[in-house]
């Protein structure tokens, strides 16, 4: 081509002579639309065969590779057929004699095989490539028919390098199924499309190419002929598509129950979007029935294991399945007589059986049978419900005017009876006595504020001596309340005294840990410990800036409120540095101080209320304890006379149950 | 992993008992660490025991036809109340001793003062004279209730008689018993024949 303008009408070229206008114009086939994808679905692709949609419509176009655009050059020489039959079709022909007798001679009649399917080592002319069909320039419905085949067209010596050993055996293996076999073996719309494609072919080979050209049947009739397609895959139903079958077959049948019935499925589903192929693989002759029961269960809903405990039918007669039984009319045993003949057996009436009773049980029985018999004696009539009387309330009553009416008596009624010598608290005055002035000693408040009623009194009377004597003092506690016991306290009895300070005369520390808390002050002594108040070492107060360890204080005094507070003093502090511990116990603790006292394990001990009562007139201070004196004395009084009163009363009933 | 706790069981209170015993720098240096130790684990305590009380008696004031959901959530507001009071004031100060000397001092003295009563109606119905013990433990309580009156001076001395010989008696063989029964229990913790860490 010269590439000079000519005008439209010209059919060969001014300047050259080239022809301009084609010889024939290849009919372009008309593009499809592809059929709308249905959802959920994953169905094999059938061949879409274009003179299978276009049959009705226009005539079948001839395939596109069929015809040349341009007149090609000569064909080169065919080789001879021995020589250029591939190796993996003569071993095809050798395992398919018969076949191969059917169809070499048409092969050797019609035409040499093409030049892109004849192996050739040389490489391939232009010319020879031109004549190649190409990928584009075959039909869709060779391509589509080529595709899962293991033989594709293009095998060509450049191809044939490129296939690996493996797949050249198993081309070599595969056998050649006759295409009748395989019609058999295809399903209905395959070989109804096999059969239109069939005849489209043929339509397309009888008619004669408008350059009277030889038509290259020989480029697709090997194809067929050799490589048949293969039958599709059977169809694996997987969930996605059993769900959207079910869903088209639904809308369809009920589409179809809408309608009159004899109307066709296809023509009632014609405008449903749903694909020709799917139209014509459902069944046209079959009319559609309704679902007789949906609300049974379908046999596909039940599941294999359920299926598999169904009884069979041979169990229902060993059963004794008779007439008379029921028979099942719902679920899984559905049909089936007589399957629970349990229930049966149990709703009859039935004799009892006769079994041997034991001697004993029946000589039992015939006892409880002459009870039963036997005339009910008359119940005792019940006696009226009598309050029984109660001495609670007067000994609440007693105890409570004993407490109070002393109080509003003068208070030196029974001090100057009391008889102080030799007890305890005489000997714990004695010894707080003999310490010097300007002494420290160590005060243990182990009690907790219940108690305060009764060891207050103590306290109070121990620390106002010491205090007025300018001792010094140490006050601790291992309890958490014990503290702020111990500041009332003394701040109470430091503000009656002047030049009594915080820090210079005396000190609160508080000790956690109980026990272990006790061995440390033994060891390491009470400067290590933490100021109650101030929260800070005690080692930075004058008080106990002297004390290193606990054998520098004159004295400890427990005020033990239980018997473990004692204890603890006696066998954790006492045994480590030896120091003197006296002990101002409560009333109740008194029993176990007396023991650790009469073993000198305790230098001085007293007790309770009336111990502190004796320590306040000792001290020359009679006040709260004192006072107190006259309450507890009236107070143990009454219980006395309780106590004397409940054993008249016993002795009393007790004689004249005996006299009943 | 028991023959573990138990090794550490075994090794520290053989080395606090050392720590008692004997003089031994080293020895006594380790016993006081542990005993810090204690201290510390002690102080733990205290606050578990209050997230104890507070969960048991919140769980009761958010429990349906709780019929103690009052008292409870009295407790609550109370232990909160004084709690931040605490944190704010800190202790000791001037809030937390008037809230100590007037409320919670005589809120326990009055408790325990009720005692007295329970006390007076058991004496009337337990101390009788059925037997010849109980005879005799009847007579040793008159003794010393009308001993320890100051207006009856003739039973003092017997008073001081029964607590100094017989009660005393019966308080040392207890004092005894416990002694040796604590060093029972010492022993078999020690040699790990006890286990109750391990449970």
């Amino acid at each position: 081509m010269c590439s000079t303008p000519n005008p439209v009408e010209n059919v060969f070229c001014s300047n050259c002579g080239a022809r301009l206008v084609p010889l024939t114009s290849a009919a372009v086939p008309e593009a499809k639309p592809p059929a709308p994808p249905i959802k959920g679905l994953s169905l094999p692709a059938k061949p879409e065969l274009p003179g299978e949609t276009q049959a009705s419509e226009e005539p079948p176009s001839p395939p596109a590779a069929a015809e040349p655009m341009e007149p090609t050059a000569p064909a080169p020489e065919p080789a001879t057929e021995e020589e250029h039959v591939p190796e993996w079709l003569a071993r095809l022909r050798e395992t398919s004699p018969a076949q191969q007798d059917e169809e070499s001679p048409a092969t050797e009649e019609s035409a040499p095989l093409p030049e892109w399917i004849t192996p050739t080592t040389a490489e391939p002319t232009p010319d020879q490539a031109l004549s190649k069909p190409t990928e584009d320039e075959l039909p869709e419905w060779l391509k589509q028919a080529h595709i899962g085949q293991t033989q594709p067209p293009e095998l060509t010596s450049e191809t044939e390098d490129e296939i690996p050993d493996w797949l050249k055996q198993a081309q070599a293996q595969a056998p050649v199924a006759p295409a009748a076999a395989e019609n058999e073996q295809a399903p209905d719309w395959l070989a109804q499309a096999a059969a239109e494609s069939a005849s489209t072919e043929e339509a397309t080979q009888a008619e004669p190419t408008e350059a009277g050209e030889p038509e290259p049947v020989s480029e697709v009739e090997p194809v067929q002929a050799i490589e048949p397609p293969k039958e599709p895959e059977p169809l694996v139903p997987s969930e996605p598509l059993i769900e959207s079958l079910e869903a088209t077959v639904g809308s369809a049948l009920a589409q179809a129950e809408a309608e009159p019935v004899a109307a066709s499925p296809s023509a009632a589903v014609e405008d449903d979007g749903i694909p020709d192929w799917l139209r014509e693989a459902a069944p046209p002759a079959t009319p559609v029935e309704p679902p007789k029961e949906l609300e049974q269960p379908l046999p596909s809903e039940v599941p294999a294991w359920v299926a598999a405990l169904k009884p069979a039918d041979v169990m229902a007669p060993s059963l004794g399945a008779s007439e008379n039984e029921a028979v099942e009319a719902a679920g899984p045993l559905q049909g089936l007589r007589g399957v629970l003949p349990l229930a049966l057996a149990i709703a009859e009436p039935h004799p009892p059986t006769e079994t041997s009773q034991p001697a004993s049980r029946a000589d039992g029985g015939s006892i409880f049978e002459s009870i039963l018999a036997a005339p009910t004696a008359a119940a005792p009539a019940a006696k009226p419900a009598r309050r029984a009387l109660t001495m609670r309330p007067l000994i609440y009553l007693l105890l409570l005017l004993a407490v109070l009416v002393p109080f509003l008596l003068p208070y030196d009624i029974t001090s100057s009876t009391f008889n102080i010598a030799g007890t305890p608290a005489a000997g714990f005055y004695d010894t707080l006595q003999k310490l010097p002035a300007g002494s420290t000693v160590l005060l243990s408040f182990d009690y907790d504020p219940s108690m305060s009623g009764e060891m207050d009194l103590l306290a109070n009377a121990v620390v106002r001596d010491l205090v007025q004597r300018r001792v010094n003092i140490i006050a601790v506690s291992t309890l958490e309340t014990g503290p702020q016991i111990a500041q009332r306290i003394l701040d109470s009895a430091a503000s009656a005294t002047s030049q009594y300070t915080y820090g210079s005369n005396y000190l609160i520390l508080y000790l956690p840990g109980n026990e272990a808390g006790l061995a440390n002050l033994a060891t390491a002594g009470p400067a290590t410990a933490t100021d109650f108040v101030d929260k800070k070492s005690a080692g930075q107060f004058p008080v106990a800036a002297k004390i290193r360890t606990l054998r520098d204080v004159a004295m400890v005094i427990d005020f033990a409120g239980t018997e473990d507070a004692l204890k603890a003093w006696v066998e954790q502090v006492q045994p480590r540095v030896n120091v003197r511990i006296a002990a101002a116990v409560s009333a109740s603790v008194e029993p176990k101080a007396r023991a650790y006292r009469s073993a000198n394990q305790l230098t001085a001990m007293m007790s309770g209320l009336m111990g502190a009562a004796q320590y306040e007139v000792l001290s020359n201070q009679p006040q709260l304890a004192v006072i107190s004196i006259n309450a507890q004395t009236a107070a143990q009084l009454v219980v006395v006379f309780v106590i004397i009163l409940g054993n008249i009363v016993f002795w009393i009933s007790r004689a004249r149950g005996h006299a009943t | 992993m028991k023959w573990l706790t138990t090794a550490i069981a075994i090794g520290v209170g053989l080395i606090v008992l050392f720590d008692f015993f004997f003089s031994l720098p080293l020895v006594n240096a380790i016993g006081a660490a542990f005993r810090e130790w204690t201290i510390i684990l002690t102080a733990f305590a205290v606050l578990l025991g209050l997230i104890n009380l507070l969960s048991v008696h919140l769980s009761r004031v958010l429990r349906r036809n709780e019929p103690s959901a009052g008292y409870s959530a009295l407790v609550l507001v109370v232990a909160v109340l004084v709690f931040v009071i605490g944190l704010i004031f800190q202790v000791p100060s001037a809030p937390m001793n008037w809230i100590f000397d007037n409320v919670y001092v005589p809120l326990q003295g009055a408790f325990f003062a009720l005692v007295a009563f329970f006390l007076a109606t058991a004496a009337y119905r337990a101390l009788r004279a059925k037997s010849i013990e109980t005879t005799l433990m009847l007579l040793a309580a008159l003794v010393v209730f009308i001993g320890q009156a100051p207006l009856v001076n003739a039973m003092t001395q017997a008073k001081e008689w029964v607590l100094n010989v017989p009660s005393t008696a019966g308080a040392r063989g207890i004092l005894l018993g416990v002694a040796l029964g604590t060093i029972a229990t010492g022993l078999r913790l020690i040699t790990g024949m006890d286990r109750p860490y391990s449970e």
